[in-house]
């Protein structure tokens, strides 16, 4: 979640201790306040957030900003804490990550640096940063901690088949309503010469212009294009909508996906060819959804994230997360 | 206050000054002499010189509205923080670069982006700079479809109609919460050259240790709108019109980056040459929307190595791992590893244009999902050799390969070497276009049967899957000694010499899929090795490309007709005259302030008989005057096809830094005159044509020693069929010592009677010495063909030359040489 950024001069986020040692339980989970006193800023089913942990969530939300800084900005960087360490356990009840407090953390970055250091030395392989930052080392771990919890969700999911078609079906309006495409038939014609020249530049535009004449008064496209230019190359070409990145950058698909069935396009000029187009089939973009059978895999991907995110959610609703009261409102943010 | 609660103030200091500690700036190399500008937000003042932390500046204004000097440094406090925009103004200078960075020690300073500035921290045709050390943000509330957010950046280098730009280095910066739009201009760092009149691009840019996160759309993007070249003409309606010729920027490195959760694409670059990139992680890239994690287009000679891409989300469309895209010449994608990509391990898609040239090789993919490769449109020219390939039941069922013929064309000679298959359920192959040999193939339906090397039994990896956090945990992808895949691969020339895990290359045969083995195997059995497919093009050592070529002839247009191209070293592409050229004029290479000696020039023209140069004067400029190197050259052309007509001539040895040829005639059958390609040369000359030849090995029949001298291929020595090894086989060149650093040994039958192992050694004028030791020799033919194997050592200067034979195949019981060249400059 992105949010906007006050213009408000930050101060950097200080803890500050005071003699206090309440602790009242905020945030999602069930209510309790403990007679309890400790250096740690929460806990969530007991399982401690370290200060320096909650520390790190303020300084990523430090360009946050309500119409209350200092109270909305905690909460952020809370409830961030808690779902960081949420995963954690989770990733820990599977198996995948052994020991979640932030020192273990701390110490096992430090070996991974030693250990590429070590490895670039002995010119044996290391991918990714030479040296890992804190903060980029935490993220890698967690990531690949959810990667392998999913696989054993995955791997554990009963009646996989079934759960996939049911989610295909409860989601489709959402997440597979057709992109939209576009089905074309199109002659092509280079411009260029041998030597990649345009140098029949004029001769062959004025060729296609002949060919979309005829084509405009009912010719058949392939007959009309084999007959005017023997050399055109006729294919069927499928623009699908939400390739943003390659459709912007060709004019041919742009055109393509402008167009109506039946629909001739104008003779368009596309890195060294000239391209004349006939619509055969439009889908509009949510007219109808993806086959099943052709993203699966898509399918299987998101169907996994959704499940892992939705015990995500359960277990951090359903978690007792306790907040160090005095620790916490000792924290002096913004001014 | 209780001694217990005493101990828990204490216990968080503690962890306070870690945190702190962990930030702390690194001290300021000096460099040229510049002043050191402190900036304290809260304990500064405008006022003051900024000059010492006592008397240090406060605001982003006071530093916006100040030109600085080269060799001047800008230091933020530590744990400070800034709102707006940072735009520090003036330029460095070669070895004085302006540097900005920290100061004291805490978090990074940092520098918070507000909704009214598209770019955070900015440069604007400046060069020599080196940003390090900042925290940046730049967020915008709304979703990525929200045009509101505009094209936002972190960082934001604009070279705006400004020629090339030097030396800009983005180090250890921590930049996140960039909210962009959609376009290849927006995102974490941007570098953007726009040359619409003047060409513009950057040279020497660095892009080193940054972590980059919630970064849209891009995590790290290098565009540009000099694309115009043989006819490529389409880029994304962001990028401004109207387009420069093709202006790539050069010296560029992105390595050890952090990139997490780009909307789209994690680093892409376009329009360069010789970009690396290298030791970066991408994970979760297409977080928002469909693209690539790692993707370059528009740029010749690649280098994409050692980084790990994973986890992206989006694999509707693309979504793979790594994506040679549009418009690319030659690209290297080796040593990565690839893992849980929603797209895929590699897509090779030219929707617009056409890319060539493409090695992806010694990788590791594993779990990637729904196209593990994906080749669409025009791609020319690929081998996959030596990665390993594991497809678990993460992967869904993904396919192996697909393939879409695109407006561009369809992706054509595609080569599978040495890979290895793992799969526990896929979809199989679209085989067209691809051609597969010595790969292995377990289970799901990655079978080829086409293939006529392959290996179909348990691979034997020592353990296959558990490829997990970081390089070492792919070690379950080495091979056990009882492996198949042990020997069972074929040589591929060029190979890199290291394997994915550091190994040197081969130990015996090849092995297939990504490791080497190290035990014990048996000899390698002289298997043919395979050259990676290439376009035609000249020589890495073609002195030409180095210069700037001009003609005084008109041109027949001003895009893909140019006079560049008759030295960009690519035989597809030629400049062509205007269609009633007059005679004579004049075509230049200029080296600038570069002195060359060269010795050889080589003229292609494809049309020869069409339209071929037939006669030009050759001059060299000596610094104040044009001298004739010779005149009245012929050249006679052939043909009067595509194929690429050679036309060589060799001169005195001379130096200068500008070459013409005074055009006096021209074949013009169509009106004008072309040429495909202007080569140059400083061409080895070959000492062994004047020198003695002796040998220790008692002689053969197949002819004399100096059979190996006579400079003739068709002519060989042969040694006896009963002698022992070592033996020896020496160049006397007499009084002219002779400075070189290759050799060239020409056999005819080589894999019957090649040698296969010397050692080169020179006489230092008082005793032979070693200038390599243990050469290893492969033939690959037992026919009448005459093969040619270089040996290169480091550079002597000697009269005396032998080879000190080790070994040799011996099927006849003699070893053979046609012919033993000493290559001199």
């Amino acid at each position: 979640m992105r949010r906007k950024v006050g213009l408000g001069k930050w101060m950097a986020a200080v803890v500050l201790v005071l003699t206090a040692v309440a602790i009242v339980v905020l945030a999602k989970g069930s209510l309790f306040v403990v007679q309890a006193s400790s250096d740690d800023m929460a806990w969530v089913n007991e399982i401690p957030i370290s200060v320096v942990e909650f520390n790190k969530a303020l300084r990523k939300n430090r360009g946050y900003s309500g119409e209350t800084p200092t109270d909305e900005w905690k909460q952020k960087a809370l409830d961030d804490s808690v779902s960081i360490k949420m995963q954690q356990i989770i990733a820990q009840e599977n198996g995948v990550w052994s020991d979640i407090s932030y020192s273990s953390f701390l110490q096992q970055w430090k070996r991974e640096n030693e250990r590429r250091q070590q490895a670039i030395q002995n010119k044996q392989v290391v991918f990714g940063p030479t040296q890992y930052s804190e903060d980029g080392y935490f993220e890698y771990m967690l990531s690949n901690a959810n990667i392998a919890v999913k696989k054993k969700m995955q791997e554990q999911e009963a009646g996989l088949a079934d759960g996939l078609k049911a989610f295909y079906e409860r989601k489709k309006d959402s997440l597979y309503a057709s992109p939209g495409s576009v089905k074309v038939q199109q002659v092509m014609l280079t411009l260029l010469d041998a030597n990649h020249q345009a140098s029949l530049k004029e001769k062959k535009r004025q060729e296609m212009e002949e060919v979309k004449a005829k084509l405009s008064s009912g010719a058949d496209l392939e007959e009309v294009a084999k007959a005017y230019m023997p050399e055109g190359t006729i294919s069927v070409q499928q623009f699908a909508a939400n390739n943003v990145r390659q459709n912007l950058r060709s004019p041919a698909a742009q055109a393509a996906l402008k167009m109506k069935q039946g629909e001739i396009s104008d003779v368009i000029e596309e890195n060294g060819s000239y391209i004349l187009m006939k619509c055969m089939e439009k889908s509009e973009p949510g007219s109808a959804y993806t086959p099943f059978e052709e993203i699966k895999e898509q399918i299987l991907k998101d169907y996994i994230d959704d499940k892992y995110k939705e015990q995500l959610q359960t277990r951090i609703s359903r978690a007792q997360i306790m907040v160090n009261d005095r620790l916490y409102q000792a924290v002096k943010v913004g001014e | 206050m209780s001694k217990w609660t005493a101990r828990k103030i204490l216990s968080l200091i503690v962890a306070t000054v870690m945190l702190l500690s962990l930030s702390v700036a690194t001290p300021p190399t000096a460099e040229a002499a510049g002043t050191t500008y402190y900036v304290d937000n809260t304990g500064g003042n405008d006022s003051n010189s900024g000059t010492s932390t006592s008397a240090a500046w406060q605001s982003l204004a006071k530093v916006n509205a100040t030109n600085f000097a080269p060799g001047d440094r800008i230091l933020f406090k530590a744990g400070g923080s800034w709102s707006g925009q940072l735009w520090p103004k003036g330029s460095g200078a070669s070895g004085s670069p302006i540097v900005i960075d920290q100061y004291g020690t805490g978090s990074k300073p940092l520098i918070a982006g507000v909704t009214t500035e598209l770019s955070t921290v900015l440069l604007k045709n400046q060069r020599y700079w080196e940003i390090n050390n900042l925290e940046v943000t730049n967020p915008f509330a709304g979703p990525l479809t929200n045009s509101a957010r505009g094209e936002r950046r972190g960082v934001y280098i604009l070279n705006e109609e400004s020629g090339i730009l030097q030396h800009i280095y983005v180090k250890n910066m921590n930049i996140h919460d960039v909210d962009g739009i959609y376009t290849t201009r927006a995102g974490g760092i941007i570098f953007d050259s726009v040359g619409s009149n003047v060409p513009s691009a950057f040279d020497d840019i660095l892009i080193d240790g940054n972590v980059l996160t919630d970064v849209d759309a891009y995590g790290i993007y290098i565009s540009s709108n000099c694309i115009l070249r043989y006819g490529m003409s389409d880029l994304w309606p962001w990028v401004p019109k109207p387009y420069g010729p093709w202006t790539p920027t050069t010296n560029l490195r992105i390595s050890n980056n952090t990139i997490i959760r780009p909307a789209t694409g994690g680093i892409a670059w376009n329009v360069t040459d010789g970009a690396v990139v290298e030791r970066n992680t991408v994970q979760e890239a297409t977080y928002l929307a469909t693209n690539a994690s790692i993707w370059w287009a528009y740029s010749d000679r690649n280098v994409v190595q050692f980084n790990e891409s994973f986890g992206s989300h989006n694999g509707a469309e693309d979504g793979e791992g790594f994506d040679v895209d549009a418009g690319n010449i030659g690209s290297l994608v080796q040593y990565n590893y690839s893992h849980d990509n929603a797209g895929g391990f590699m897509l090779f898609v030219n929707d617009t244009y056409y890319t060539v040239d493409t090695v992806v090789r010694y990788n590791i993919s594993q779990n990637d999902k729904r196209s593990i490769y994906r080749y669409s449109g025009s791609i020319k020219n690929v081998t996959n050799h030596n990665n390993t390939i594991y497809v678990g039941s993460q992967s869904g069922n993904p396919v192996m390969s697909d393939y879409f013929t695109k407006t561009s064309g369809s992706p054509t000679n595609i080569k599978n070497y040495n890979n290895a298959y793992y799969s526990v359920g896929d979809r199989g192959w679209n085989l067209t276009g691809q051609s597969f040999d010595y790969n292995a193939y377990y289970g799901g339906s990655t079978l080829v049967s086409s293939d006529t090397h392959k290996v179909t039994s348990d691979p034997k990896f020592v353990s296959s899957g558990s490829g997990g956090n970081g390089m070492n945990s792919v070690s379950g992808y080495q091979l056990q000694s009882t492996s198949p895949l042990i020997g069972a691969g074929v040589p591929i020339t060029s190979n890199g010499d290291r394997d994915y895990f550091g190994n040197s290359l081969y130990n015996g045969d090849p092995d297939i899929g990504a490791h080497e083995y190290q035990g014990s195997v048996p000899p390698a059995t002289n298997k043919a090795p395979v050259a990676y497919p290439t376009i035609a093009k000249a020589a890495a050592d073609d002195l030409a490309s180095r210069a700037l070529a001009s003609t005084t002839f008109a041109s027949l247009n001003a895009t893909t007709a140019v006079i560049r191209n008759i030295n960009d070293t690519y035989y597809d592409y030629a400049w062509s005259s205007s269609t009633t050229p007059t005679f004579p004029n004049y075509i230049t290479l200029n080296f600038g302030g570069a002195q060359v000696t060269a010795n050889q020039l080589k003229l292609n023209t494809r049309f020869g008989q069409g339209q071929g140069i037939t006669n030009f004067d050759l001059e060299y400029y000596n610094g104040s005057a044009w001298l004739p190197i010779q005149s009245g050259i012929n050249l006679t052309w052939t043909s009067n096809t595509s194929a690429d007509e050679v036309k060589t001539l060799n001169f005195a040895p001379k130096t200068f830094s500008q070459l013409r040829l005074k055009v006096n005639s021209g074949n013009h059958q169509w009106g004008n005159i072309a040429l495909n390609e202007l080569e140059l040369y400083n061409a080895p000359t070959n000492a062994a044509a004047s020198a003695a030849a002796s040998t220790t090995f008692p002689a053969g029949n197949a002819g004399p020693i100096s059979n190996i001298n006579d400079n003739s291929d068709s002519t060989a020595w042969s040694s006896a069929t009963s002698f022992t090894f070592p033996q020896y086989i020496t160049l006397d060149f007499g009084s002219n010592s002779v400075t070189t650093s290759k050799l060239s040994l020409a056999t005819h039958f080589g894999m019957g009677q090649g040698i296969t192992n010397v050692d080169v050694e020179y006489f230092n004028g008082t005793s032979w010495a070693a200038a390599l030791s243990n050469a290893a020799i492969v033939w690959g033919l037992n026919n009448s063909t005459v093969e040619t194997r270089d040996v290169v050592f480091p550079t002597v200067t000697t009269s005396k030359i032998r080879l000190k034979v080790n070994n040799g195949n011996r099927q006849w019981g003699n070893i053979a040489l046609n012919e033993l060249r000493v290559w001199s400059n």
